[in-house]
């Protein structure tokens, strides 16, 4: 019996063997296919939780800059007369200059994020409020042009046109701005000519008149004429229209022809004075 | 205002005849571009005296603040230039 049995195990050793190793090659493969498993769901985890963190430190860095030098850099805009009435179309005009900051501030940041240490980045959850970058609506060509004749205050009684010139204290009337209105309406007692700007002696109109002669004159052409004594810079720029019309004593007696040029008189970026000739 | 002529440097504002706050200067000076004249000598290079106070080219005083001040028929012609005005503003 004991050698039968002997015989039977010796007999059976070799398929104890066989399910033994069968058993474990199907246990490692299994150990194999969980532990991919787990690799690619953490794989994917980091994958998830890396977006959110690029967003929410693009943000951090746009609050941060728009601390230290966004909001020094646009000053808000305002109005030169505090009894005129608020432009509302100035209100989106503002917006986007806004938006324009913002996005040129997150693609900054976000490019020195990318040579920033990773040590630094504290992972948040995927909670951001901003859009895709496909859905942000960029704006075109002619919303990115500011309007022409906005003023913005630079203190000291200083006044900033759109174009860049400045109307600050000086002449009879004590400042440039209501000086250059004198040219708003027509002075008929006046000795000799006197240019009064179209526009029905809108301020904004006339400021804008003059910030695109300004623009004009600096590109230069056959239509500028440009003559310098010391700081002071005379242009006379041909508008190509109508842009007002001759008064004072001399353009009454003529029957106050139309005038097509605007004649400005600067020291640098400063405003003497601006009229149509 | 009493002027002599208008502006060949703006060629649009008048001339006027004014007097200095301290030393009593008499200066021609423009109504439009503050262009100045020490004399009625328009052939002559103006002047452009800082802005927006003016001083005076001649004295400490200036053209701006009172008691500066358009001068009256009276004062140009104690200065000798009565003949050079051309008549006065409203």
């Amino acid at each position: 019996m004991n050698s039968d049995q002997d015989k039977y195990f010796s007999m059976n050793q070799p398929e104890h063997k066989q399910t033994r190793s069968k058993v474990r090659s199907s246990s490692w493969s299994i150990a194999i296919v969980v532990f991919l498993v787990i690799y690619l769901i953490l794989q994917w985890q980091q994958d998830q939780s890396d977006q959110p963190l690029e967003l929410v430190q693009n943000e951090e860095s746009i609050f941060n800059t728009g601390e230290s030098s966004g909001q020094k850099a646009l000053p808000s805009l305002k109005e030169a007369d505090p009894q005129s009435q608020i432009d509302n179309a100035k209100v989106p005009h503002q917006a986007d200059l806004k938006q324009q900051q913002t996005e040129s501030a997150a693609s900054q940041t976000s490019s020195r994020l990318v040579a920033s240490s990773p040590a630094k980045m504290k992972p948040t959850p995927a909670n951001s409020n901003r859009p895709p970058p496909g859905s942000t609506s960029k704006p075109s060509a002619s919303q990115s042009q500011p309007e022409l004749g906005q003023l913005r205050d630079l203190g000291g009684k200083v006044w900033e046109s759109t174009a860049g010139l400045k109307y600050g204290p000086g002449s009879r009337e004590k400042h440039r701005l209501l000086h250059i209105m004198r040219h708003a309406e027509d002075q008929p007692q006046r000795p000799g000519k006197h240019g009064v700007f179209s526009g029905e002696g809108d301020r904004k109109k006339i400021l804008a008149m003059i910030d695109e002669a300004y623009l004009q004159a600096l590109k230069g052409g056959r239509r500028v004429e440009t003559k310098q004594e010391g700081d002071r810079i005379v242009y006379t720029v041909n508008m190509g229209r109508s842009v007002g019309f001759i008064g004072g004593q001399v353009g009454n007696r003529q029957g106050k022809p139309s005038a097509t040029k605007i004649r400005l008189v600067l020291e640098g970026t400063n405003v003497i004075t601006a009229f149509p000739l | 205002m009493y002027y002599v002529g208008t502006c060949p440097f703006c060629e649009q504002g008048s001339l006027g005849i004014r007097i200095c706050s301290k030393a009593g200067d008499v200066v021609l000076l423009c109504d439009e571009c503050d262009a100045l004249w020490l004399s009625t000598r328009l052939t002559e290079k103006p002047l452009f005296p800082r802005e927006p106070d003016l001083p005076c080219p001649c004295c400490p005083g200036n053209l701006t603040e009172s008691p500066s001040h358009w001068a009256d028929l009276g004062e140009i012609y104690q200065r000798g230039w009565v003949a050079a005005v051309k008549g006065e503003t409203a």
